[in-house]
């Protein structure tokens, strides 16, 4: 027997099943489907079609469905595929939501004050280290807290996703444990959850904007290329971090200690420009530096990013995401046994 | 079929050469020592684990009240719980709105479906897990001793919810230590020991060989 798909929870079509042949029996089976018709005619199989008893009998209709099929050549399962794709991806969607706004309902409860804690929560990150740079290590500067503040947005993104994919499974162990689910979108989910947060961030990039007198130019629009790679970047992460979270679990802290270490390895404090000329070279390395420098040519400088600037981390992003997604999908059959 | 577990030391077999058919509106009994390999086989079912070896297949909408938490996040509500549920088993959004209210009501929660689970005894999550898998329709239903933390006006309740999926051509797998309840909705009993099949048949069978064969071990 093949055809094991409990996942996706709806009627299953098993398209090797030998009605007439491989086409015409997919044809068939779509308007089998559509009449609701079971499959008493073939005994000894075990399935489990639910059916409802139409006012004719089911041959008549079997036999029906079979000419209208053969006469209707390629026209049904055209017709059928992308709608069952739509229907796919539209139910993959909604599973994602449920997910995020179960992750979201935990991280930011359920009262009033949701709202405030969803648009205050950035600032105090930024707050501690605008306070440290301003004030204990005297940095002046162009606007030295805007520039803070498009290094913390765009790493507290991909910090937090890789913290909440650590626990990600843990988190949704009753239900892992209850039924199949598609947990591709565990990652996803992870990604998403954190990305309210990093669009309240983007308040305190507007706030730092008007306390610096920095007027916004046309080199906006190169944000949502910007978000794009960020966003990216923090999916690919999210798979590392799941798998490594799983394998890995002792060594949770290390593991976010060393993505918290390359804000530091990197223009985290302060511009590209502003660092050492010896290490500047090495600190591109970084996946964040093209990002952080993204952020601020941007905001701050009103010019378009440098192509290495976002091709880097893409390209990081993207090897991230060749190894993970990879491992995560050859290892997420085991993660019912682990959790 | 086999599912095989990775532990520190050598792998041992959850389950291993299990083969068997279930039909329409057949309710099928497993029944075994703890440990046997009744909880991997519903998990199997219901697409928790993954074979590790053979292959599988099962067709039809598949609700599950496996675990005690029956599948339940405890810092959830019993409303948001069951949106969550329902979109994972397969329902769209505006299904899942839709059966909401009749959620609750078939539970019986009443105030308690506004408030976390995590408040809730074993009983009210199973009601509410029986709720859910009521209100998916499911044309195939897995029952891990779940149903055993339900108090008996929810047993009743759940006996005839099996009752009319089998009428209708579903099919229910329930394993458990209730085997007068068990009976009273299986006609079918599969014995497990060890991670294999040691009898498949009538349940008034098969239940008393298992009977007589744990007697005469503890004997």
């Amino acid at each position: 027997m093949t055809g094991y798909d409990l996942r996706r929870n709806h009627l299953h079509r098993d398209e090797r099943e030998p009605l007439v042949d491989g086409r015409s029996c997919a044809r068939v089976q779509n308007r089998l489907r559509r009449l609701r018709l079971g499959d008493e005619g073939h005994a000894g199989r075990s399935r489990h079609h639910f059916a409802h008893a139409p006012t004719r009998g089911w041959r008549t209709l079997l036999l029906s469905a079979m000419r209208e099929a053969v006469a209707d050549t390629d026209l049904i399962f055209r017709r059928e595929r992308p709608r069952r794709a739509l229907g796919s991806l539209l139910r993959w969607l909604h599973v994602l939501r449920a997910l995020t706004v179960a992750d979201l309902r935990f991280r930011y409860g359920r009262g009033p004050g949701r709202i405030a804690r969803w648009l205050l929560e950035p600032f105090a990150l930024v707050g501690v280290y605008l306070l440290l740079i301003s004030f204990v290590l005297g940095q002046r500067g162009n606007a030295p807290g805007l520039a803070l503040a498009c290094a913390i947005v765009p790493f507290q993104l991909v910090m937090n996703t890789v913290s909440n994919a650590m626990n990600a499974v843990y988190v949704r162990r009753p239900i892992m444990l209850n039924m199949g689910f598609d947990r591709n979108l565990i990652p996803f989910s992870a990604t998403l959850s954190e990305s309210a947060s990093f669009v309240a961030s983007f308040l305190i990039v507007v706030v730092m904007m008007i306390a610096y007198r920095v007027a916004p130019t046309l080199m906006l629009l190169w944000l949502p290329l910007v978000i794009l790679v960020n966003l990216y970047l923090a999916i690919a992460a999210a798979y590392a971090a799941t798998v490594l979270g799983l394998w890995l679990w002792e060594f949770k802290p290390f593991l976010l200690s060393f993505v918290r270490m390359l804000f530091f390895l990197g223009p985290g404090l302060v511009p590209l420009s502003q660092t050492d000329s010896g290490v500047r070279q090495w600190l591109r390395l970084n996946p964040f530096t093209g990002l952080f420098e993204s952020y601020r040519d941007v905001f701050l400088d009103g010019k378009a990013p440098a192509p290495w600037q976002l091709a880097y981390p893409a390209v990081v992003a993207s090897v991230l995401l060749l190894i993970f997604a990879s491992v995560y999908r050859s290892e997420q059959r085991h993660f019912a046994k682990v959790v | 079929m086999a599912a095989r577990f990775r532990r520190n030391g050598p792998i041992w077999w959850g389950i291993r050469n299990v083969s068997f058919a279930m039909s329409r509106g057949e309710g099928v009994a497993l029944i075994g020592r703890s440990g046997s390999g009744k909880t991997t086989l519903l998990r199997l079912l219901a697409g928790v684990y993954f074979p590790d070896e053979g292959a599988l297949s099962v067709r039809g909408r598949v609700a599950s009240l496996l675990s005690v938490d029956a599948g339940l996040l405890a810092l959830l509500t019993g409303r948001e719980n069951a949106v969550l549920l329902s979109a994972l088993s397969g329902l769209s959004r505006g299904e899942s709105r839709n059966v909401l209210e009749s959620i609750k009501e078939r539970s019986q929660l009443g105030d308690a479906f506004e408030h976390p689970v995590s408040a809730y005894s074993q009983g009210m999550r199973a009601r509410l897990g029986l709720a859910v898998a009521q209100e998916m329709h499911p044309d195939v239903l897995l029952l891990d001793e779940v149903h055993e933390a339900l108090d008996h006006e929810f047993r009743a309740v759940l006996e005839m919810h099996a009752h009319s999926l089998i009428e209708r051509g579903g099919v229910v797998v329930a394993a458990g230590h209730d085997h007068p309840m068990l009976a009273r909705f299986c006609s079918r009993a599969i014995w497990l020991r060890e991670g294999s099949i040691e009898a498949d048949g009538a349940f008034d069978v098969v239940q008393p060989d298992y009977l007589a064969d744990t007697e005469s071990v503890s004997a």
